[in-house]
Parts: C-alpha cells; structure tokens; sequence
C-alpha cells in the first residue's frame, strides 16, 4: 500500500521536475543562440569595418635594417630591449594586434630608442597564402620598403586572404608605396625568398613557438596581451 | 519499483548544452578568422587559437572547437533521450554516456597538457571546456552507478523466480 501510494506521487513529481527542466533547457538553449550569434557573428561586421577605415601604414621614423639572419627590423640596433615578434601576415590575431597594438609599442618604445623590433617570419601552414605574403613582403624589402608592405599585408589582410591568387593584389600595395614593379615582379616570380621563409618557419617549430603572434621580449617568450608589461619589466630590469 | 534520479541526467545535458554553444563559438571564431579571441581570464586564448595544435591532426585537420561541437551535441541528445529510455536498441545509455564523457575527459586532459607544456599558454575558454566535460563524467558516474543499483536487483528478483 505504501509503496503503491509512494508511487503515486512519484510519477507526477517526476513530471513536473521534467517540465521544469525543459522549460529550463529551452531557455538555456534561447540564450546561448542568441549570445553565439552576437559574440560570434558581429566580430564579422566589426572587423570588416576597421578594414575600410583603417587602412593604417604607421609613421616610422626610427633606423630599420634586416638582422644578420635576414630578418626585417625597426629601432636602433643597440637598444636596451629586443623584442622579436613570430607573425604569419594571414594569421587574423597578427592583424589584429597590429592594429590595436603595434601603434603603442612603435610610438611609446621604438620610436624612442628603448626597443629594437624584429619581425620573425613564422608563416604557418594552415594559412594558404601566409608564404606569399610573408615573399611579397620582402620583394619590397629588397627594395626598402619592407615596414609600409607589412603594414598594408596586416591592415588588409581581409582583402586578400581569401582570393585564389592574391598575387595581383601584393602587386596593387606594392605600387601604392612605390616599390618597382619589375624587380618586385622578377622577385615574386622568381620565389626569392621562399627558401629562408620556409627555414624561418622550422626554426620557429624548432624554438618551441607553435602559435602567432608570440613575441620575444630579451629572451623571455610572452603573449601579446602581456607584451607591454614585458617591456615595462625589461627596461626596468636594464636600469638596475 | 525504485527510479534512478533524474537529476544527473538532467544535469550532463545542461552541462553539454553549454559545452555545446562555448564550442560553437570558439568554432564560428576559428572559421571567420576575423580577429583575436578575446580571453575570459588571462590571455592565452588567440595563441591557443592559432596554434598548430588547433586542429587535429596537427596543422590543417579539424579544429578540435568543431570536435568539441561534434561530441558535446551527442551527449546532449544521449542524455536527453536517458531520460525517458534506458535503452536505445542494444545500447544502454548509461554507460555510453559514461563512455563519451570519459573519451571527453581524456581529450580534455590531453589538449590541457598541450597548452601548458607544448603552446606554453592557457586558454581559459579550453580550460572552462575541461571543467564543463569534467562535471558531465561525474554526472554519467554517478547516474551510471545508480541504473547499476536499480538494474541488480531487478537480476536478483528475475534470478529467484
């Protein structure tokens, strides 16, 4: 008789705790469609946005020059910090920090003297035209114009990254910034430099760095979030 | 006769619910490769993002966010199908739930080794996924144990007859 009676009033009870979590479940289900098509659709629009706006090449006033091992950098030689940053120029966190951070870091360290800034070529296989661009770039560094060629690959990234051959767009920016075509071209066709790029890509797998942007900062690796804290600590650590 | 609780059940297919939409959005992230993932806690997320290690297999496989989207659907149509059924076929629930959520938290610690001793960088919505995955393999534990407590002695009771 209990457990006839116990079970009478289990099977409603449980009835009702099933309806509660239904209506729990489709209000749960409601919210997370609703936040992954805010968070995860607008950044679209938004980004699509700072392309047409922002089409940045940033002022650069401070001695540029390529390492001993052919890599392009921007600050004095002997400045007290040496940040190397391991970019792919289709990597969209790359853009994105050029963007947001990479104004700061040239204006407030580089500009300065503080800090010697080396981009290391890290053009990641997922990428299809991540080599290309990395090539296009140093066309015009053969040519001086190495800085304004990365800053329109990064700002513009958007343009480009998803054509079947990007190649007649790398030549467009290289004639915004005067580079010459024929020698760009020539270099180009030619895949000058897709050896040392390809060489620079194993040595970063070799140092351990498997995602872009890292940065370097006198020898301690750091994210991009905590590049400027490293900066900050580097030149302090270098007035002791 | 004696019922499991439904709460465990209930609670692996929120769990999996929400493992379901975080994965989705670190998948629509990855494919749009519009702009930096912007981390919770930390800022690990966009070198985690980036990373070879990101896919499966390394480099230009799958992205383990789809994966993640993938297993996470299937946990919460076994759980909400748990609730009602026992049974689909030949399958017992229960325990395949304890199977995929255990596949789960193996993956989970596998990617979690990746990001501290391979990428050297934390992602703090991969971590939240961990724990997410972690919640539902105590949940299908603990229900799993209970339809073992409600099957025995339904065995003993058929045995005696």
């Amino acid at each position: 008789m209990a457990s006839r009676s116990m079970r009478g009033r289990k099977v409603p009870q449980r009835s009702s705790a099933l309806r509660r979590f239904y209506l729990i479940f489709a209000l749960v289900a409601v919210l997370g469609a609703i936040l992954v098509l805010r968070f995860g659709v607008r950044a679209s629009g938004e980004t699509e946005a700072l392309v047409e706006t922002e089409d940045v090449i940033l002022p650069l006033h401070a001695p540029v020059g390529q390492t001993p091992d052919g890599f392009f950098y921007k600050g004095d030689p002997n400045a007290p910090v040496k940040v190397i940053e391991y970019a792919d120029f289709q990597c969209p966190a790359c853009a994105q920090v050029f963007r947001l951070l990479e104004p700061i870091i040239q204006q407030q360290y580089v500009e300065t003297g503080k800090v010697q800034f080396i981009f290391h070529d890290f053009p990641l296989p997922m990428h299809k035209h991540a080599l290309s661009a990395a090539a296009a770039a140093r066309c015009a560094g053969d040519q001086g114009k190495f800085w304004p060629m990365h800053d329109l690959l990064l700002s513009r990234q958007q343009q480009w990254q998803d054509d079947d051959d990007p190649t007649p767009r790398f030549r467009q920016y290289a004639a915004e910034i005067g580079v010459e075509q024929p020698m760009f071209d020539q270099c180009l066709a030619q895949g000058a430099h897709i050896p040392a790029l390809q060489a620079a890509a194993d040595e970063s797998f070799q140092r351990g760095i498997t995602g872009t942007p890292t940065f370097v900062v006198n020898g301690r690796q750091v994210t991009a979030t905590d590049l400027q804290a490293a900066i900050e600590q580097a030149l302090r650590d270098r007035e002791r | 006769m004696q019922q499991r609780s439904l709460i465990p059940r209930m609670a692996v297919a929120l769990l999996a619910l929400l493992g379901f939409f975080e994965s989705l959005f670190l998948t629509l992230s990855r494919y749009q490769q519009q702009t930096a993932l912007v981390c919770p806690f930390g800022g690990g997320c966009t070198t985690v993002q980036t990373s070879r290690w990101s896919s499966i297999p390394p480099g230009e496989g799958i992205p383990v966010a789809l994966v993640g989207v993938g297993g996470y659907a299937i946990l919460v149509g076994i759980a909400l199908l748990s609730l009602h059924h026992s049974r689909v076929g030949a399958i017992a629930l229960p325990p395949a739930m304890v199977a995929i959520a255990s596949a789960g938290v193996l993956f989970a610690c596998y990617l979690t080794v990746l990001q501290v001793f391979v990428i050297r960088a934390l992602c703090s919505w991969c971590l939240g996924s961990a724990l997410i995955m972690l919640g539902i393999w105590g949940a299908a534990l603990r229900d799993w144990q209970a339809w073992r407590q409600v099957k025995a002695p339904r065995r003993q009771r058929g045995g005696a007859s």
